[in-house]
């Protein structure tokens, strides 16, 4: 239902895949083909050559860098960038517009899409054949369209669930004056074969809604430069840094500060116990 | 239903009913900005002649150029397991990725139900005909099968024509897409209790 690009998607998954395969195929054969291992330690001289060439020959007058390296890293900036995008779009196209009225001479409508979803969950919740119901709305083609997720009881026929939910849409649309595109997702919270008999139907779990992948990003992010920083500075910059830290603890003018709040929090305390006590 | 609205309920129907592949491809973005990044940043510490954090990038050329002078073994192991990597990556990416899902007609919506749920209904029905526990009615759904498992109780037969009646009956009313034909199967050895 969301506006993920979803070509987009397996289109990396493919390049990547096609990298890896090249690789991969092209480190073993220059190993194990002694065909190819003789041909591989010949252009390997003559391409160090090159390169090495090249970088002589754009060296920048002023700081002697080469600007092959430069744009190196610009590359690189601009695909950290597009990748940073790609994953920030993925899974969007939630809208909180069901309906625009054109304008009139009266002025315009606009229908929120909380009015449909709130009237569709009220009106499936009290059906007793689900365990639950989400309704959400989406963007599909520019269009806003419901989706409607119900989750059954154990047994319960989709054609039944079907037809209950329709019959809600139905009447969602007399109420708007207006048919709304919509989706049925019907899904089940039991297993059709359960080892004991069931006495007890114990309520499904809900799905926990995945932290977005941006969030991810960022710990993932920040994780990564902690642990370089770390393994980087050793053992001697932590003793530093808890040197530092203990020698502020003890710092004679913090521990004033740590007394003087300790004493007031002890006179607060003593008020408000005397003010329950009245 | 509109034309319109077919196009519209063709596309939904065809996205629910596959996989989107964003958690891989989100997985290989994260990868790919990690290592971009990383890379990135020895270039520039390369370029103010800093120590490496790592590995300098004129080191990594070197080595990545000269990988036929490196231990055979551990280099064509690495290879062949990326090359395999980039295999199954590849066929991810190309394979339709359907999920276990089935398609109803509806006349108001699109509607796409788990085969999960078809399982269920189709167990409660296929038990009820074959007079057996439905703790002892087993049902699995594929993309075009549906087989039914029962387990008699002791003394009492099931009937395995009135079974395949039954949950034939309850997939045609459904009108699932696509269609799914039922295997019923009834255990030779009944048993008492659940």
């Amino acid at each position: 239902m969301n506006s993920t690009n979803r070509a987009a998607n397996r289109l990396l998954i493919f390049v990547c895949g096609l990298l890896l395969l090249v690789v991969g195929a092209a480190a073993a054969a220059a190993v194990l083909v002694p065909l190819v291992r003789d041909a591989w330690k010949d252009t390997s001289g003559q391409v160090t050559d090159q390169v090495a060439s090249w970088l002589e020959q754009t060296q920048l007058a002023g700081i002697g860098v080469s600007w092959i390296l430069i744009a190196v890293v610009a590359l690189l900036v601009i695909a950290i960038i597009v990748l940073i995008v790609f994953i920030s779009r993925q899974g969007r196209g939630h809208t909180g517009i069901a309906l625009t009225d054109p304008t009139s001479e009266h002025g315009s409508t606009v229908i929120e899409s909380s009015v449909a979803e709130h009237a569709l969950k009220d009106a499936l919740d009290a059906h007793s054949e689900f365990v639950g119901s989400h309704v959400s709305t989406y963007k599909v083609r520019r269009t806003p369209v419901l989706k409607v997720s119900v989750t059954c009881r154990r047994g319960v026929s989709p054609k039944d669930a079907a037809a209950i939910v329709e019959s809600k849409l139905h009447a969602l649309d007399e109420l708007l004056g207006r048919e709304l595109p919509a989706l049925i997702q019907i899904s089940g919270g039991f297993r059709a074969r359960v080892t004991k008999t069931t006495r007890l139907q114990l309520p499904l779990r809900k799905k926990k809604n995945m932290p977005k992948p941006l969030v991810w990003l960022v710990v993932i992010a920040v994780g990564t430069t902690a642990y370089v920083v770390g393994a980087k500075a050793g053992h001697g910059r932590y003793k530093e840094i808890s040197e530092t830290a203990k020698a502020f603890w003890n710092d004679p003018a913090v521990k004033k500060a740590r007394a003087r709040a300790q004493k007031k929090t002890q006179k607060a305390a003593k008020k408000a116990v005397k003010k329950i006590s009245k | 239903m509109s034309s319109d609205n077919k196009a519209l309920y063709a596309r939904i129907s065809r996205r629910e009913t596959h996989s989107p592949r964003s958690l891989l491809a989100i997985v290989l973005a994260v990868v790919l900005i990690i290592v971009f990044a990383w890379v990135g940043t020895e270039v520039v510490i390369a370029l103010l002649g800093l120590p490496a954090l790592l590995v300098a990038p004129s080191d990594m050329f070197v080595s990545a150029l000269g990988v036929a002078e490196q231990p055979a073994a551990i280099v064509a192991a690495a290879g062949i397991v990326a090359a395999v990597i980039g295999l199954v990556l590849i066929i991810l990416s190309l394979s339709p990725g359907r999920r276990a899902r089935h398609v109803i007609d509806t006349e108001r919506a699109a509607t796409v139900v788990d085969n999960e749920v078809i399982a269920s209904a189709l167990a409660r029905h296929a038990s009820y005909a074959g007079n057996v526990d439905p703790d002892n009615t087993t049902v699995s759904v594929s993309h075009r099968r549906a087989v039914v498992d029962l387990t008699p109780t002791s003394g009492i037969p099931a009937n395995r024509d009135d079974v395949a009646e039954a949950v034939t009956a309850q997939l045609d009313a459904y009108g699932l897409r696509p269609t799914v034909r039922a295997r019923v199967q009834i255990a030779e050895k009944a048993k008492v209790g659940a």
